[in-house]
């Protein structure tokens, strides 16, 4: 079986190119600091941000008016699942329903919020973000996750009850 | 208490997020964003075929399950001492038609002091061995154990009528689910061949609440099809961090195939409605693709649409084995790329 993907024709303008300049210089410190929270690392947080900016460019004239930020953090989002997914390797250990570390939680350590998240399942990771972070309802994030609206409360359960214990265990002035 | 919680976090996340600043160079996005439009429209884009055909007889086609990445720690059938606590539950699974099992058949005891206890029997009822495993390994994401051939022994809630292993790799062989006599509980067991359980990512089930569940503890949203002969179950499985789109029909087959993030999956899982009569195939469209459109191939093929989870799903229904037999393009309207024509050969 084979696809063949009928591209239609875009080109470049002057306006589409001061819209989306506007556009970036609004928005692209908040898709870096979620894409930041996600990854807890630097490069990989900026090279998220360029790629999903890149994207949200080529799709500029069919995302609508206002929904700039919402639809380039849905790719931002997308493209770090795949991301992860390309560099999941498979570990050997799990006792007792503690997940082991995942390459995507090898952080910079920068201080105790993504210490803590990066003990969080990628999944867990990403609800914890896009709800407390960026402040999007449940129905939204589902909808950026491509998951049921349960699966997101649930996720978001379990990420607060693991913080929960991750917080209690912290002392005072640790992980600046 | 959980409000004080959230608040901390958002607090924390908050304070880490503030220390960012913007290090995006504005210039070199605008100029990738024009070289990938030049590149678009310079060409057509030929797509290979990632061609997910999931296996063919839709018994277990495409489906498997896997134990957090052949995590849990595994039990080997070994003689052991009987279990001397009372027993509270016991199920008896069948393994005649095992291929490769060692026993005829496998009693699993969950006991008042938290233990399960396995023990395989012969055909005569004789017992060849006697194992155990604290009851706090037996989760919904099972166990490993060994039988003769690798299995999955796990412990689920409720009195699901089927389970269904989801599995990476080579599906399950075969999948039984029991009903503990008390507790509240059903023991499931699935069996694999050589290796096959070590791509083992969890289970699904249905729950009493009309609800699907996965193994853990997630409910994932399902919709169900009623469609020329079709009957079952939609929804995406989203265990060991891939996401498949699986479906469940009544007459217990099932299919999945991975859908990762906002990357299409073009093809095509097929399936036979419970008279054996009409072949289905299936399409799951990109994010936000609308307008679907299906140039049948087949004159007595039908087709519709589902809305699984926020994505599209299109059911083609047909007599042919193949999607290409039933379809020859399938077309829609990207919300990045525009309209978009994925041509079956």
């Amino acid at each position: 079986m084979g696809e063949t993907r009928e591209a239609p024709m875009f080109r470049s303008s002057p306006t589409r190119d001061a819209e989306f300049a506007e556009f970036m210089r609004t928005a692209s410190l908040s898709l870096g600091r979620t894409a930041w929270l996600l990854t807890g690392n630097a490069d990989l947080a900026d090279e998220l941000v360029q790629a999903a900016l890149v994207k949200t460019y080529v799709a500029w004239p069919r995302v609508r008016s206002g929904e700039g930020l919402a639809y380039a953090r849905r790719v931002l989002v997308n493209l770090n699942v795949d991301r992860h997914r390309r560099a999941h390797t498979t570990p050997s250990d799990r006792i007792d329903g503690i997940e082991p570390r995942h390459a995507e939680q090898s952080v910079d350590d920068r201080d105790q919020a993504t210490r803590m998240l990066a003990t969080l399942p990628a999944q867990q990771r990403r609800v914890i973000v896009l709800r407390y972070y960026d402040d999007l309802s449940e129905a939204e994030v589902a909808h950026h996750l491509g998951i049921s609206v349960g699966a997101v409360k649930s996720s978001a359960s379990r990420g607060l009850a693991t913080l929960r214990s991750r917080f209690a265990r912290v002392p005072e002035g640790e992980g600046q | 208490m959980t409000n004080e919680l959230e608040e901390q976090v958002r607090e924390e996340l908050a304070t880490s997020a503030h220390g960012w600043t913007d290090r995006i160079d504005h210039d070199r996005v605008l100029a990738d964003g024009r070289r990938a439009l030049r590149q678009r429209s310079l060409r057509r884009v030929a797509v290979a075929a990632a061609a997910a055909v999931v296996a063919g007889a839709l018994g277990w086609a495409g489906l498997a399950g896997a134990l957090g990445r052949g995590a849990m720690p595994g039990v080997v059938a070994t003689p052991s001492p009987a279990p001397s606590t009372v027993a509270m539950n016991r199920v008896t699974f069948d393994l005649t038609g095992v291929n490769g099992a060692d026993y005829a058949r496998l009693e699993v005891t969950l006991t008042t002091d938290g233990t399960v206890w396995m023990s395989g029997t012969d055909a005569s009822g004789d017992v060849r061995f006697t194992t155990s495993i604290a009851a706090v390994y037996v989760t919904a994401h099972g166990a490993t154990i060994d039988v003769g051939v690798p299995a999955v022994l796990g412990l689920v809630p409720g009195d699901p009528r089927w389970i269904l292993p989801v599995t990476s790799g080579t599906a399950a062989v075969t999948t039984d689910v029991r009903k503990l006599p008390s507790g509240g509980q059903s023991a499931y067991l699935a069996t694999f061949s050589s290796g096959g359980a070590s791509q083992f990512d969890g289970v699904c089930w249905p729950g009493a609440d009309g609800e699907v569940y996965q193994s853990d503890g997630s409910s994932p949203a399902h919709t169900d099809l009623d469609f020329d002969g079709h009957r079952g179950t939609f929804f995406f499985t989203d265990l060991n961090d891939r996401t498949r789109l699986t479906f469940h029909a009544d007459s217990g087959n099932s299919f999945s195939f991975e859908a990762n993030g906002s990357r299409y999956r073009p093809y095509f899982a097929s399936a036979h409605d419970s008279a054996g009569t009409r072949s289905m195939a299936v399409a799951l469209l990109p994010w936000n693709a609308t307008d679907p459109a299906v140039d049948l191939a087949d004159a007595s093929a039908t087709w519709t649409t589902l809305g699984v989870a926020g994505r599209t799903v299109v059911v083609v229904s047909g007599t042919s084995d193949t999607m290409a037999g039933m379809v020859r393009s399938i077309s829609y309207t990207d919300e990045a790329d525009g309209p978009v024509v994925q041509r079956v050969r």
